[in-house]
């Protein structure tokens, strides 16, 4: 299903805000589950929370709803400090993982709540209401009870509900974790096409790093109450900024380099020569590893297991008292308990803090 | 053997089922003929009449009975609703912690007996400024009381169908107060699974008799009072009243079930 827009609904009535969090802390029975957080979502950017479960994620998400009312810090709101004002008065759209769509009302009647609570007029409301059935897809449900809609209409019914009376900014709580996979994926491309084209500043919780790296303008990894890292995707990737965020975001072996000198290292139990390194922590992604049937020097590791994907293979390696993954082509053919060379470029040793 | 243990095992339950349902329904069955009989003083009546129904149903007073028990009964359901959906609502978003104190509370009129009750109200209203023993004023609002565990059951189910906190979070952010919300969404949403368990209530405040007795009596007699009179007259036509009554039950039961299938759909996810 595609994304329609009609001519006014990509015009949004007011101009994108930031929202601001700073020295964000929330505490549950003198246990921290938010802790100094700063971050900043920019006009019109999609900022994920990306994070295990527990982390925190909600909590923020619900301090800047105004559910919550955090211990330490302020919220702001474009200019606005919203830090004490009541969730009501926030003009903020929320959408939910398990959609809380009203039982009692029909398609349309979710849809234009946040309107008549507002007193819209009954023909403007019903034109607004049209609208946003048309932007998410659902156009002839207007009279559906919503709960005969599947999830996905459910999710699509809840977000044009959030729309509607036109937030300053959107916050969304693993809004797609409670759908089937495929249906996932279908509507994670279509929020994001929605969220660009209009230019909404949304912030969005996910436990998934794959969601939040395919649909986020810059992602905040969280770990235990605390920011790990904020950056784009790329940068996440690329150069993750401690060892969590490495082994969070895609996959990562992590090793420690051991001084043996003379830019030699112990690695896995090996001693391998690695110019330009450092004795310290450094991870390295599985597809910068080349496997080597017939090793000469370096690091060499023993086949365990070997995954085929399709695309390429996964190859699970023992070196030392190491696992290992890598991820190679599939033009070479590796049998359990074979000895392989790992060869890795200088370059993809990542220093991990 | 296995079969043969099988056997057994479901004659005996066949058994002790018509048992029970000879226990259950031969009162019941013996009321109705007696509701019929003429003169019933061997094993058998002498012979069968429809005289007791007829003078039942001819009776006005009777009528008014039926009419000011089901007055009672409905507005002490109503009433009891009235108060508890709100008050739920309240303690699920603003104390929770208080929800089992609220449970507990709810259980008392089951552990003091409505006589209690009564003679306390009696005390209280006999006297200016609110004289109102004696009078449905009276007999409606201490019925409600007696009849909250039943009410309190119902609306605890309904509201645990639905996710209070939530609905109401995702209406705070659309703007609205927590009245609305109440009034346009878990209001309607717990309305038909309040109801099907309402009809316990009903059925409850329907029969009640002792407060009935003691509080109004005969001066705004219900039919419970009005077949404890009749009892002593003629007990065919008692019998026959019985026998109505288990009838209204029955019925009420039926559309309990009903309502609770049509709130089920309503509310399935
Ligand atoms: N209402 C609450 N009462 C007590 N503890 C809570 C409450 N909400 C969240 N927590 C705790 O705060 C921490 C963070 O929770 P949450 O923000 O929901 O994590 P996430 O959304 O990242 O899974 C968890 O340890 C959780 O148990
Ligand atoms: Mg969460």
């Amino acid at each position: 299903m595609t994304v329609t827009m009609p001519a006014s609904a990509t015009q949004s009535s007011s101009q994108p805000v930031a929202i601001t969090c700073t020295a964000l802390s929330k505490f549950y029975g003198g246990k921290p589950a938010v802790q100094d957080v700063h971050l900043e979502v920019k006009p019109g950017e999609l900022l994920s929370l990306l994070g295990p479960s527990g982390c925190g994620k909600t909590t923020t998400l619900r301090c800047v709803a105004g559910f919550e009312i955090p211990d330490a810090g302020s919220i702001h709101i474009g200019a606005q400090d919203v830090t004490k004002v009541p969730a009501e008065n926030r003009k903020v759209g929320m959408v939910f993982q398990n959609y809380a769509l009203f039982p009692n009302l029909s398609v349309a009647g979710n849809v234009g709540f946040g309107l008549r609570v507002a007193g819209w007029n009954k023909q403007k409301l019903e034109a607004r209401v049209g609208e946003l059935l048309e932007i998410v897809g659902l156009v002839g449900y207007d009279k559906r009870n919503v709960t005969t809609l599947s999830g996905g209409q459910r999710q699509r019914v809840a977000l044009a509900r959030a729309l509607a009376p036109n937030p300053r900014v959107l916050l969304l709580d693993e809004p797609l974790s409670a759908l089937d996979a495929k249906i996932r994926v279908e509507l994670r491309t279509e929020l994001r096409r929605l969220q660009l084209t209009l230019g909404v500043t949304t912030l969005l919780v996910t436990h998934d790093q794959e969601e939040a790296m395919s649909m986020s303008d810059r992602v905040v990894v969280m770990n235990q109450g605390r920011i790990e890292q904020i950056g784009t995707p790329r940068d996440l990737y690329a150069t993750p900024a401690t060892p969590f965020v490495a082994s969070f975001v895609g996959e990562m072996n992590t090793v420690t380099l051991e001084p043996v000198g003379n830019s030699s290292f112990k690695v896995s139990g090996q001693t391998v020569t690695l110019p330009n390194l450092e004795v310290g922590r450094y991870g390295v992604r599985p597809e910068a590893i080349t496997l080597e049937p017939n090793p000469s020097q370096g690091l060499r590791g023993v086949v365990e297991l070997v995954t085929y994907l399709g695309a390429d293979q996964q190859v699970i390696l023992r070196v030392g008292g190491d696992t290992w993954i890598a991820r190679v082509p599939n033009d070479l053919v590796f049998t359990r308990g074979q000895t392989v060379g790992l060869e890795i470029a200088a370059g993809a040793w990542l220093r991990l803090s | 053997m296995n079969v043969g243990s099988v056997n057994i095992g479901s004659m005996l339950r066949r058994g002790i089922l018509g048992a029970l349902l000879l226990y259950l329904l031969t009162p019941i069955a013996l009321t109705l003929v007696y509701s019929f009989a003429k003169n019933w003083s061997t094993l058998l009546p002498d012979g069968y009449t429809l005289e007791a129904w007829g003078k039942l149903f001819g009776d006005p007073i009777f009528w008014q009975s039926t009419g000011r028990s089901l007055i009672m009964a409905a507005s002490a359901v109503a009433l009891s609703i009235f108060f508890l959906v709100p008050t739920l609502f309240a303690i699920t978003l603003y104390a929770p912690k208080l929800a089992s104190l609220l449970e507990f509370f709810s259980l008392w009129p089951f552990v003091f007996p409505g006589v209690i009750l009564a003679v306390g109200l009696i005390q209280i209203f006999s006297n200016p400024p609110l004289a109102i023993s004696g009078t449905p004023w009276l007999l409606i609002p201490a019925v409600t009381v007696v009849v909250m565990p039943f009410a309190y059951r119902a609306v605890s189910n309904a509201f645990e169908s639905i996710n209070v906190r939530e609905l109401a979070e995702a209406g705070r952010s659309l703007g609205s107060s927590d009245l609305q919300i109440l009034a346009w969404v878990i209001f309607p949403s717990v309305l038909p699974g309040v109801l099907s368990g309402g009809v316990l209530a009903l059925s409850a405040a329907f029969g009640e008799f002792s407060l009935a007795q003691l509080i109004v009596g005969s001066a705004w007699q219900t039919l419970p009072y009005y077949q404890y009179l009749t009892n002593s007259q003629d007990g065919h036509r008692s019998a026959a009243i019985s026998v109505l009554a288990f009838g209204i039950a029955w019925g009420l039961g039926t559309l309990a079930l009903q309502l609770g299938r049509g709130s089920r759909t309503v509310t399935a996810v």
